[in-house]
């Protein structure tokens, strides 16, 4: 009778341990298909290969560097991140620039002070002439706060 | 019995463990890695840049440009891009008047004045006055103008551009720090030709004209 019971628990044991390989194969074939698959970034990236802005989405500007600062130094960083395959569009005090940004729409561009205040434009521009548009105002100054 | 049990909790551990392994590889797409990734790159270079930058110890120090609302006792109301912001001016705050930059007291500051304030941030809105310019002329940014048209006609002289956007049509001038690129890298003025798409800069030059700065071909005739 006991060595019955052993019988059944050991059976038991054996499906849950085999239902445990199978179920963690599977999972782990799952994981394997979708990191191989497409993903939406890799599209992006063939899209902007061609050259061709992905216009089903909005197009966005986002600035990383903070707005009302002030630096010490006669330059800044200017960094942020638009729709891939866009112009960016920066005028400063002292200089303009334009920028491709990057395969997934990051730029940076370091941009010329003038001493005191400093109105610096940043447009994302879409080839049809459509455009977004954010300011920063930056002051430069050498003077101990 | 003690030896069924036993095996039971090892099956059970088991489970646990390959089913948080799986889990754990399969929720963390590539996509989203990479998107992450570059959002926590962007952050430290940001982090870096504003040490590098900011006067002293300070991710606290701010300066507003605008122009002056209101003189509340010690309480400078200035209305800049975003709003009303509120300049606190305490006993250690210096303010001068542009041009010359001679020592003025909180008195003298009148309403319509343009100013520069500098100081510790406060939380929104708000500023610990530390240096203060003030000046009855406005600190103006350069006129500066950009946009995306094609070359209707090019001359000795300058571009006509018609805007994408449907403005009327801009005259540009070149001159001789006009630089001509497209997204491949940089162009001679001769590579641009009517019917070119451009994207361009211009700044408003002495005689009120445009003045082209930077011409970038986006897409060729």
């Amino acid at each position: 009778m006991k060595a019955r019971k052993e019988i059944t628990v050991a059976v038991i044991i054996g499906l849950l341990i085999g239902l445990v390989i199978v179920g963690g194969v599977m999972r782990a074939r799952m994981a394997i298909e979708s990191i191989s698959s497409p993903s939406p970034s890799a599209s992006t990236s063939v899209n902007l290969k061609n050259k061709t802005p992905e216009t089903s989405q909005k197009l966005f500007l986002d600035i990383e560097t903070s707005d009302n600062l002030v630096v010490n130094k006669n330059t800044i960083e200017i960094t942020g991140k638009t729709l891939p395959g866009t112009y960016v569009v920066i005028l400063g005090e002292k200089g303009e620039y334009i920028i491709v940004p990057s395969e997934v729409g990051v730029f940076t561009e370091e941009v010329a002070l003038v001493s005191g205040a400093n109105t610096i434009k940043i447009d994302s521009y879409l080839e049809d002439g459509s455009k977004v548009e954010k300011v920063l105002t930056i002051v430069y100054t050498t003077t101990e706060l | 019995m003690k030896k069924s049990l036993i095996s039971l909790s090892f099956a059970l551990l088991l489970v646990l463990t390959a089913r948080s392994l799986v889990l754990a590889q399969s929720s963390t797409p590539s996509g989203t890695k990479n998107e992450e990734q570059v959002t926590e790159n962007l952050k430290a270079r940001l982090k870096q840049t504003v040490g590098i930058n900011e006067v002293g110890d300070t991710s606290q120090i701010r300066g507003y440009v605008g122009q002056v609302e209101d003189v509340i006792k010690n309480t400078l109301v200035v209305k800049d891009k975003d709003g009303k912001k509120n300049v606190a001016i305490g006993s250690d705050a210096t303010i001068v008047r542009s041009p010359g930059n001679a020592d003025i007291d909180i008195d003298s500051v009148r309403i319509d004045d343009y100013i520069i304030a500098m100081g510790y941030s406060k939380g929104d809105d708000e500023l610990e006055g530390k240096r203060v310019i003030v000046s009855e002329k406005p600190f103006a940014p350069p006129e500066k103008l950009a946009g995306i048209g094609k070359v209707s006609s090019i001359d000795k002289y300058a571009f006509m551009i018609t805007p994408r956007d449907g403005g009327d049509d801009i005259e540009l001038f070149f001159t001789k720090s006009t630089s001509y690129k497209s997204s491949e890298g940089s162009l001679d003025f001769k590579d641009i030709s009517p019917g070119d798409e451009v994207l361009f800069t211009a700044v408003r030059d002495q005689d009120n004209d445009w003045s082209a700065t930077i011409v970038m071909r986006i897409k060729q005739n």
